[in-house]
């Protein structure tokens, strides 16, 4: 059972209790699946929607970020890095790659409305304030974005986020730097757009 | 004032930043799918893979050319062959060489034509 694997010594180093969740799975765990869902799925949707600006695209990086990680367990080699680095660096490249190639798409395609929304234009207009951010770090390059997404949203620390960057802490530390700068700028712009100073 | 104004945009900058911390959950059944496909891709446990694998193969001298022999069906093979071999010995394969060169048709058992109750013709 996962509840046994947890009381492994391994379990009380830092990420011990993932890998543990990781070797229940591989051992055929009936509820390791699940735990596993439970214990990162909702983080790497959080992740993703940073990275894509997008419910849906962020939903479906999500989830083949899980499923790579289900894929991965059997063969997880403790020595690998920690669990989570593992998961955000699977899920920058695979959001990368989509925020790419949806920035070759037309427009239309990229607003990504819910279903079920009360229309698309009051949809957008009570959505406008929560999404200055969100388009604001959509201007990012790729980079500054992830960085400034793994330090301040997510709460990395800079050893974590190189080692999921796969750079150096210094490189870290300029990039969110830069990235926090050109945020601050986008930002402003933002607020000039929606008027949120009068809000 | 301008540090003032700084230290305000700082404030709701950091503010912006908190509300983005952790206030969007996943769509509704978003865990409950991955889990499902996770379940679907579980290695069997080791017991049920233990015990799908069956006993483990002897091994041994005789294990070991049976095996190299292709099994039972090919040492089946062999023995067929074998008693065939023996058969043509024994019913005097004389002539044989010399047929095959000069006639199309080759008389494998001179003399044992009506064994069979067939008659061979010349």
């Amino acid at each position: 059972m996962v509840q046994a694997a947890d009381t492994d010594e391994r379990a009380a180093a830092p990420g011990g209790a993932d890998e543990a969740l990781l070797r229940a799975y591989a051992a055929g765990d009936a509820s390791a699946a699940r735990a596993m869902a439970e214990r990162f799925g909702p983080a790497a949707f959080r992740f993703a929607l940073r990275l894509t600006n997008s419910r849906a695209d962020a939903e479906d990086v999500a989830q083949e970020a899980m499923i790579r990680l289900y894929r991965a367990a059997p063969g997880w080699r403790p020595d690998g890095g920690q669990v989570t680095s593992w998961l955000y660096r699977v899920i920058a490249n695979l959001a990368t790659d989509l925020v790419r190639r949806r920035q070759a798409e037309p427009i239309e395609a990229a607003l990504d409305l819910a279903d079920g929304a009360p229309g698309a234009e009051a949809w957008l207009m009570a959505r406008d304030r929560e999404d200055a951010l969100s388009r604001a770090l959509a201007r990012l390059p790729d980079r500054q974005r992830l960085a400034v997404v793994l330090r301040h949203i997510e709460g990395l620390t800079n050893p974590e986020i190189a080692a999921i960057m796969e750079i150096g802490t210094e490189a870290v530390e300029s990039l969110t730097a830069r990235g926090k700068r050109a945020l601050a700028e986008a930002l402003a712009g933002e607020r000039q757009a929606i008027g949120y100073a009068e809000g | 004032m301008r540090k003032g104004k700084g230290m305000s945009e700082d404030g709701e900058f950091e503010l912006m930043l908190a509300r983005a911390r952790g206030d969007e959950s996943p769509p509704p059944g978003f865990v409950a799918r991955v889990a499902a496909a996770g379940a679907a891709m579980q290695p069997a446990p080791e017991v049920e893979q233990a015990a799908m694998a069956g006993p483990r193969p002897a091994s041994g001298f005789w294990t070991d050319l049976a095996r190299a022999i292709g099994g039972w069906r090919g040492a089946g093979g062999l023995v067929t062959a074998t008693v065939a071999g023996a058969w043509i010995g024994l019913a005097d394969p004389g002539g044989l060489l010399m047929s095959a060169a000069s006639a199309g048709t080759v008389e494998l058992m001179p003399g044992t034509g009506d064994m069979f109750g067939t008659e061979v013709g010349d």
